[in-house]
Formats: structure tokens, C-alpha cells, sequence
């Protein structure tokens, strides 16, 4: 799952980067409304975790304007403002989920695994493709009831593909999930990612379209 | 002081009772007066009416005499007719008398009024001479029998107001009780009251004189809740600056636990150390806040300059930057109180360490104009905004440029112990990037 950050103090950002990343999200990190704002209008997150209170406005200021224009990413409020009040009117401007600090990291995970399943309207944990399952939770895959061992960005890439199996996603798109801003990308990492799975998983498992992208073939029983 | 209620009563007990004997004295006076010019003037016409029936043909003088009684009664209070007639003729002879005078010789004297002893009795006598018969008519009023009239007037006086005198205690009692009935009440109220309840207590219908305590206590229990009400305030806030760091320690150990590498528990670690070290900070800062929330103004008074810095900076250790002291501020006296100096001075030069990058240096320099010694803090670091500027004191408050360590709260309290202190605190951008902290104090009165 791609989540953007936004927290202004410096050690709690760079604590969810890192601990977020651990857990297999791929973290933006922003400290700022603005630049919030701005990755918020430039790309796609599957999840935003908010702070409130931000050195250049207010968290639920950016969370109105997110839903004014129709954006309906999920959001987990994360703020030190955690009385009833709060998280009434939080819910209320937008939020999908309140977490007040301090937190549980393992938390923070599990909640916006939760928020990106019902986004995704899937009702189960587990993301299954016929014979194929992958646990988001516990990162581990199985085909045919057989543990698969896959490397952090083969899995990002079969989940972001099983997330929504019939949709095709561009090499861009998979780019964009698996790699921060300041990552250097190779320009075949795609590619390369996507001939492994298919040696771990066998050839029809993923299915390329000339141009297009990729999308899930078709599940084996 | 006693009870305002015994006080009262028995000031208005002696006043009224001292008023009393007042009047009474006087009316007795009066009457006496009034009553012996009443008495005197019947003599007089008795007297007449006497010599006139005498003189007005062959009439028996005890019977002339007997006709002395038959004179109105001066008062209606008095037991019976006193008046007393005697009758002599040229030979001192007693030739006729009322019924219960005297047969001895009421006076001595001729025409007009006398004072006179008969026995043991004082009389007061009117005396008519007739000189073509010889005859001497004495009409006389026992004074004892006239003292009896004063007294029943006085004692008409008195018994009211002995009767009176105790019904007004009790009223009295009474309506001072009621009118101190609101303070019991408050009381009563007072003590019922929780801790935390700092309501107006307002009780209804207060006399005037209650009316200016109430409203003071009133203003007092506005000024409770209010500065309450900033204190839970300023708490709440307080909790919440806790909060982050707080967070940022539980993560850091969580992510210390999870780290697959010894490089990432390092890290990890070291954040946790910085963590701490902020909240130590930010506790520090609290209490330095709670402190001049709290003291009472220091006392006016002048001291050295020089020294002022030298103390201040000996207090600092690690100094961040050698003070640059101008020389002419030895032996220059500047008003100031030194612990809350050094509260500023070190508020500033965390804040300027803080946001001046590794390797650049923090100015610190002391001079003096016209009429103030400046103290001048000034960073390499990004400076304030211009938007920003005005909310630099704010507690709590941090601007775009803020650092992993600040709080929001060192500028706020070198602002509010200056402004303690005596002295005014400036803030500018220096034209080449950084901020410029000035503390500003007067110069006081040499040291005698």
C-alpha cells in the first residue's frame, strides 16, 4: 500500500517512515500542509495518515479541501487532540479512522490495512486469486496452500496487481507504488520484478499487455 | 471585634435611653416651670376672689375662706384640692381659715409672693393686705402636695418608656438580624461549596451596606475562575506538547525492538536519548512558565551591568557563544531582577543554538544607548517569517522553521520573564538571514 505521511515533528515522521516501511507500506513523508496538499493533487495514496495540528494550517482544514474535490482517500487522523470532541468533529470533516498520540505502531498499521480493504470493498484479510493468497498482515504468500518467498518489492507488486485483479496497471503506476520520490528507479526494475514473480508463481500468473501494463491471468483453481 | 449585632443594640440601647432622660429632664424642668406659674397665678386670683368677698358686705371670713377651695383644680392629676386660706385681722388674730390650713401663721409678709417653712413643710404663700380694714388674706400651696403633680407627670413619662425601651431592643434585634441574614446565608453557601465551583454567588435582595462585600467577593471569585480557566487552558496545552514526543518515544522503542540491524536499534536508540531530552526540556520550560505565572513582581532594583552578564553567563555552562561585553558597561547600573535575566538570556540563546546550523556561530554581544543597556542575540539560522513575527510569543506556538527540539515555548518565557523583569524583549530578521533577539533594560539609579 502506498500511504502519505503527513506529521510535522521531524523524529515522529521518520519513526512512521521507517516503522511503516517495515510493515511493508510504501511511506511519502510530508511535514507540511502544503506539501501535503501538493503530493495529494500530483499522485495517488491508497492511505494518508493526518496530523492536526501542522505548522501551516490545520490537518482538518486539508482534509475538508481533500473531500470538497472529490478525493475519497482513506484517512487516519493520527493528532494529539484525542478527547470525544475531537474525534466527532474529525470523523465528521472526513476522516475514516482517529488514532490519538502516543500510538501503537502495529496499530497504525493494522488500521490502515483495514481502511485500505474496505476502500478496496474486499470483504477478507487475505487478498485471494484462485488458488493464490496473499496476507497483507502477515506478508507472507502461498499458492496451492505452498509458502512462496518473495522479495519486498515482488510482493508490492502482486498485491498492488491483486488488490484489484482485472484492473491493468501501467509500469508508472507500479513505479509510483513501489518507490518513494527519492528512489532511483531503473528503468527495467519493473520488468525484472514482474519476470521473477512469474519464475516463483509460474508464467500465466501475471498477464502483460503490449503497452498497457500488466494485470492478473487467470486464476488457476 | 464582637458581634456587630450586641454592638449595635447596645449603642442604640444607651443612645435611645440617654435621649430618653434627655426629654425627661427637660419636660420635668418644664413642667415645674409651667406648673409653679399656673399655681402662683391661682393663688393670686384666690387671693383676690377672697378680699373681694370680704370687701363686698357682712360675710363671714370662714366662710370667704372656705370659698378659697372652691377654686378650679390646677391639674386633673392632682389627689385633691391643696389649697390652704387664712384670714387675720389688724390684731393678728386668725378669723377665718379653709378647712385643712394650717391655724399657724403661713407668712409673715405683706403683698406678694413668699417661700415659707410652717412646721416642717415648704409653702408657697400669696399674701393681700387690706389697709382700710386691717385684714391680711394668706393664700398658700403645700409644695410637697405641688412636687406630687411633677412627679405624676414624669412618672407619666417614664413607665411608656420603660415598657418601650425593651420592645425596641427586640426590634432592633430583630431587624439587624434580618439584615445580616445574607451573610449567614453566604456563609452557609460558602462552606457548601465544592472546590472547583467558582460561580458568582449573588444572593438575592442584599441591604446596601452587604451589597459592595458581595460584589467584591463576587469580582474576586470572576477573577478565580478566569485565571482557572487559564491554567486548565494552558494544562490541556501542555499535555498535548507532551503527547508527540511521548509518541515519538514509544515508536522509536517499538521501532528499536523490531530493527532487523544493530545500525537501525542505534538509531533508534539515539532518537529515543533526543526524545527524552526534549521532554526534559519541555518539562524544564513548564515549570519556568508555572513559576512567572505565579511569583509575585521582584523588587526594583539596580545592579551592575557587567556583573548582570557575568553572573548570567557563569550560570550558562556550556555558553553557546562568548558574550562580547562593551567595556563602558562596568559600573553602569541597570534595572532588572537577575534570575529573571538569566530565564531570558537562556531562552534565547537555546533558541538561537536551535535553529543555527552545525558549524555557524551564535553573536552575543552587550552595549548601551541613551537610556537602556541591549543585550543582542542573533542566529545564522532561517530567521521568523514576517507573518510569523507577531506570534513568536505565543506559548506554543512554532513557525515553519521550527526544529526537531523546540517546544514553542522558549521565546514565550524570555518574553514573559523580560516583561517581569522590567525590560522589553525585540525581535527582527537580520537583512542577511537569521534572527536578531534584543533584550532592552533601563538603566537604574547608581548605587549609593
Amino acid at each position: 500500500m502506498r500511504v502519505l505521511l503527513v506529521e510535522d515533528d521531524a523524529m515522529l515522521l521518520d519513526g512512521l517512515r521507517l516503522g511503516l516501511k517495515m510493515h511493508g507500506f510504501q511511506v511519502e513523508a510530508v511535514s507540511l500542509m502544503g506539501d501535503a496538499e501538493a503530493a495529494t493533487r500530483a499522485s495517488r495514496f491508497d492511505a494518508m495518515v493526518l496530523d492536526i495540528m501542522l505548522p501551516d494550517g490545520s490537518g482538518l482544514d486539508l482534509l475538508r479541501q481533500l473531500r470538497a474535490r472529490g478525493d475519497a482517500t482513506p484517512v487516519l487522523l493520527l493528532t494529539a487532540r484525542d478527547a470525544v470532541g475531537d474525534r466527532v468533529q474529525g470523523l465528521d470533516d472526513g476522516a475514516d479512522d482517529y488514532l490519538g498520540k502516543p500510538f501503537d505502531l502495529d496499530e497504525v498499521a493494522a488500521r490502515l490495512r483495514a481502511l485500505g480493504r474496505r476502500a478496496q470493498g474486499r470483504p477478507t484479510p487475505q487478498l485471494i486469486w484462485g488458488a493464490l493468497v496473499l496476507d497483507p498482515a502477515r506478508r507472507d504468500v502461498a499458492l496451492q496452500g505452498n509458502p512462496v518467498a518473495l522479495s519486498r518489492r515482488e510482493f508490492a507488486v502482486l498485491e498492488a496487481l491483486m488488490e484489484r485483479p482485472g484492473f491493468i496497471l501501467s509500469r508508472e503506476d507500479l513505479q509510483e507504488r513501489l518507490y518513494g520520490w527519492q528512489d532511483d528507479v531503473e528503468s527495467n526494475a519493473i520488468e525484472v520484478h514482474i519476470h521473477k514473480l512469474r519464475h516463483k508463481l509460474g508464467r500465466d500468473a501475471i498477464r502483460t499487455l503490449r503497452g498497457v501494463g500488466y494485470r492478473m491471468g487467470e486464476p488457476v483453481a | 471585634m464582637t458581634s456587630i449585632r450586641t454592638r449595635l443594640l447596645s449603642i442604640l440601647a444607651v443612645a435611645t435611653a440617654i435621649v430618653w432622660l434627655c426629654g425627661v429632664s427637660w419636660i420635668a424642668l418644664h413642667t415645674q416651670r409651667e406648673l409653679d406659674r399656673m399655681l402662683d397665678q391661682r393663688l393670686g386670683e384666690v387671693g383676690r376672689m377672697v378680699n373681694s368677698l370680704l370687701r363686698s358686705g357682712d360675710i363671714d371670713p370662714m366662710v370667704a375662706a372656705g370659698a378659697a377651695q372652691s377654686a378650679p383644680q390646677p391639674t386633673e392629676a392632682g389627689p385633691r384640692n391643696f389649697i390652704s386660706c387664712q384670714i387675720w385681722d389688724a390684731e393678728g388674730r386668725l378669723i377665718g381659715r379653709s378647712g385643712d390650713a394650717p391655724t399657724e401663721e403661713l407668712a409673715t409678709i405683706g403683698n406678694g409672693f413668699a417661700d415659707t417653712m410652717v412646721g416642717d413643710q415648704p409653702w408657697r404663700v400669696f399674701a393681700i393686705v387690706d389697709a382700710t380694714r386691717g385684714t391680711r388674706i394668706l393664700i398658700g400651696d403645700n409644695l410637697q402636695e405641688r412636687q406630687g403633680i411633677v412627679r405624676q407627670v414624669i412618672l407619666g413619662l417614664v413607665v411608656p418608656a420603660a415598657l418601650l425601651l425593651p420592645l425596641l431592643a427586640g426590634l432592633i434585634w430583630l431587624s439587624v438580624s434580618h439584615g445580616l441574614r445574607p451573610l449567614g446565608q453566604a456563609a452557609a453557601a460558602l462552606r457548601q461549596r465544592k472546590p472547583n465551583d467558582l460561580t458568582p454567588l449573588a444572593p438575592a435582595a442584599l441591604p446596601a451596606e452587604v451589597r459592595p462585600m458581595f460584589q467584591a467577593l463576587d469580582a474576586l471569585l470572576e477573577r478565580l475562575a478566569e485565571s482557572r480557566a487559564q491554567e486548565q487552558t494552558f494544562t490541556a496545552f501542555a499535555a498535548h506538547e507532551l503527547r508527540t514526543p511521548l509518541a515519538g518515544l514509544r515508536l522509536q522503542a517499538q521501532l528499536a525492538m523490531a530493527s532487523g540491524t544493530e545500525a537501525e536499534r542505534q538509531t533508534a536508540l539515539r532518537h529515543i536519548i533526543i526524545a527524552v531530552d526534549r521532554m526534559t526540556a519541555l518539562v524544564r520550560q513548564l515549570l519556568e512558565l508555572a513559576r512567572l505565572d505565579n511569583d509575585v513582581s521582584p523588587p526594583d532594583r539596580s545592579i551592575d551591568a557587567a556583573n548582570l552578564l557575568d553572573d548570567a553567563a557563569r550560570g550558562m555552562h556550556p555558553l553557546p557563544c562568548p558574550l562580547q561585553v562593551a567595556p563602558n558597561l562596568r559600573g553602569l547600573p541597570v534595572r532588572v531582577d537577575p534570575g529573571l535575566f538569566s530565564m531570558t538570556l537562556r531562552n534565547l540563546l537555546e533558541n538561537a543554538v536551535q535553529q543555527t546550523p552545525a558549524g555557524e556561530a551564535v553573536l552575543c554581544d552587550a552595549h548601551r544607548d541613551e537610556n537602556s543597556v541591549i543585550i543582542t542575540v542573533s542566529d545564522r539560522g532561517p530567521g521568523i517569517p514576517p507573518e510569523e513575527l507577531q506570534h513568536i510569543r505565543k506559548r506554543f506556538f512554532r513557525g515553519r522553521h521550527k526544529t526537531v527540539s523546540g517546544s514553542g515555548l522558549g521565546l514565550a518565557i524570555a518574553d514573559a520573564a523580560m516583561r517581569k523583569a522590567g525590560g522589553t524583549l525585540r525581535f527582527r530578521n537580520r537583512p542577511e538571514g537569521g534572527l536578531v533577539a534584543e533584550i532592552l533594560l533601563p538603566l537604574g539609579q547608581p548605587a549609593s
